[in-house]
């Protein structure tokens, strides 16, 4: 499915997650499961983060929360789908984390998070052969 | 009782959505069906009900209460609201029918909450009759008849013909708007099918469930219930419990600051949560 994804163009793309993260009523139920969320309190039920909120304020909001929080557990997201799983809306959220997964794979080696808890991490580590930046620029929309 | 038949359903939404907006029960693609604005083509689901319920409609998870703009040192107040449009909401069950009259217990009475009112005002309320209820529905242990459900007005699907009943004067308006699709009939056929629904209801398994042992005087017996301790562990917390209820009516009020100025807003909050038990605290 993420190789499905990584072939449609971005406007494709877009409508695509449009249509699927809309149905979101940000119960954070996702996040409440999530064993890679870690935080002891979320910055968005702390008052005093500025940032408090319940309920998405617009369609910008309601894609970046789940953006971003596939971002944050990047590296760490073992792929165990409960996201997907207690979703009340189906929103199909462990395709975000699979495709971290898949990126982490391809630049940094086989990689399952949690499996061996000693060492550094591929994202938390630093190493010469580590991929540039603009590695964005060479693989296009993908 | 007036009659249409079933092929001629997609003609009256499309009558209907010419003079005000409608919105029906529909699937979501997802596997669940959810209340959308008709267009042309859209077809009513065939799922019992919708995940999230139709108090949406009347209590929106957020909502802009007012909005304050600094200038120097004056500050300018505005109501957001923009008048609502006239809607219809058709194809609600009798559960979720229920509930707005238990919504309209909280925010109708004085101080009115003029937001709901306007939205309770706007809308009109086409019911469904229910004729294959779930096995775990239990409408009836609340005093609810799902063959019978309230509402500015009513329908029954039965075979290939739909019929219509008028409830109220909103109720009588939305008949006089689809009049020319429709013809007289008696109610036999709706007779006859509230009757077999009703020998459904009384044989689910729920129909005997007991309200016995709720109530205020033994409300703090229950909460200190050893069962609590098991069941809370498979809790997220997420509130979605609270979300999708129809009853529900808890809200917050926020600020959201502009830069140069703020935005009041209100949204739904809920018991789950865990600042709500610290924002209510005694």
């Amino acid at each position: 499915m993420v190789e499905k994804l990584e072939a449609m163009t971005p406007d494709e793309r877009f409508a695509f997650w449009r249509n699927e993260l809309s149905r979101c009523i940000r119960c954070n139920a996702c996040r409440n499961v999530c064993p890679a969320c870690s935080c002891e309190q979320c910055v968005f039920d702390n008052n005093n983060s500025g940032i408090a909120q319940k309920a998405a304020a617009d369609s910008f909001e309601e894609n970046m929360f789940h953006i971003i929080r596939a971002f944050h557990v990047a590296g760490r997201c073992t792929d165990c789908g409960e996201c997907s799983r207690v979703c009340p809306q189906n929103i199909p959220l462990h395709l975000l984390n699979r495709k971290f997964i898949k990126d982490i794979d391809s630049f940094y080696g086989e990689y399952q998070a949690g499996e061996d808890t000693e060492s550094r991490a591929p994202l938390t580590n630093y190493t010469e052969g580590d991929v540039e930046p603009n590695i964005i620029y060479e693989r296009g929309n993908n | 009782m007036k009659a249409l038949s079933l092929a001629k359903l997609p003609e009256l939404f499309s009558l209907v959505a010419s003079k005000e907006a409608l919105y029906i029960p529909a699937d979501d693609g997802a596997g669940s069906a959810r209340f959308t604005r008709y267009a042309e083509g859209l077809e009513m689901t065939d799922k019992l009900n919708t995940v999230r319920s139709a108090k949406d409609f009347f209590f929106p998870q957020t909502e802009n209460l007012v909005d304050f703009k600094v200038k120097g040192k004056e500050i300018e107040i505005s109501d957001p609201r923009t008048e609502h449009e006239d809607f219809v909401l058709f194809g609600v069950r009798a559960c979720d029918a229920r509930s707005f009259s238990i919504l309209d217990k909280v925010f109708l009475v004085d101080p009115v909450d003029t937001y709901y009112q306007s939205r309770r005002e706007h809308g009109t309320v086409v019911t469904l009759a229910c004729t294959k209820p779930e096995e775990t529905c239990f409408c009836s242990v609340f005093g609810i008849d799902a063959a019978a459900p309230e509402g500015d007005a009513r329908c029954f699907i039965e075979g290939e013909t739909v019929y219509f009943e008028a409830l109220s004067e909103k109720g009588e308006a939305f008949l006089e708007t689809i009049s020319p699709l429709l013809s007289d009939s008696d109610d036999s056929a709706v007779k006859a099918q509230q009757e077999k629904t009703r020998e459904i209801l009384a044989k689910l398994p729920l129909k005997s469930l007991s309200l016995e042992g709720f109530g205020a005087e033994s409300l703090l017996k229950l909460f200190d219930s050893e069962k609590w301790a098991e069941l809370s562990e498979s809790c997220l917390g997420c509130g979605t419990c609270t979300f999708v209820c129809p009853t529900c009516q808890c809200y917050d009020i926020r600020d959201f600051d502009t830069g140069n100025g703020v935005k009041r807003f209100r949204c739904w909050d809920s018991c789950m949560y865990s600042d709500f038990t610290k924002k209510k605290g005694i």
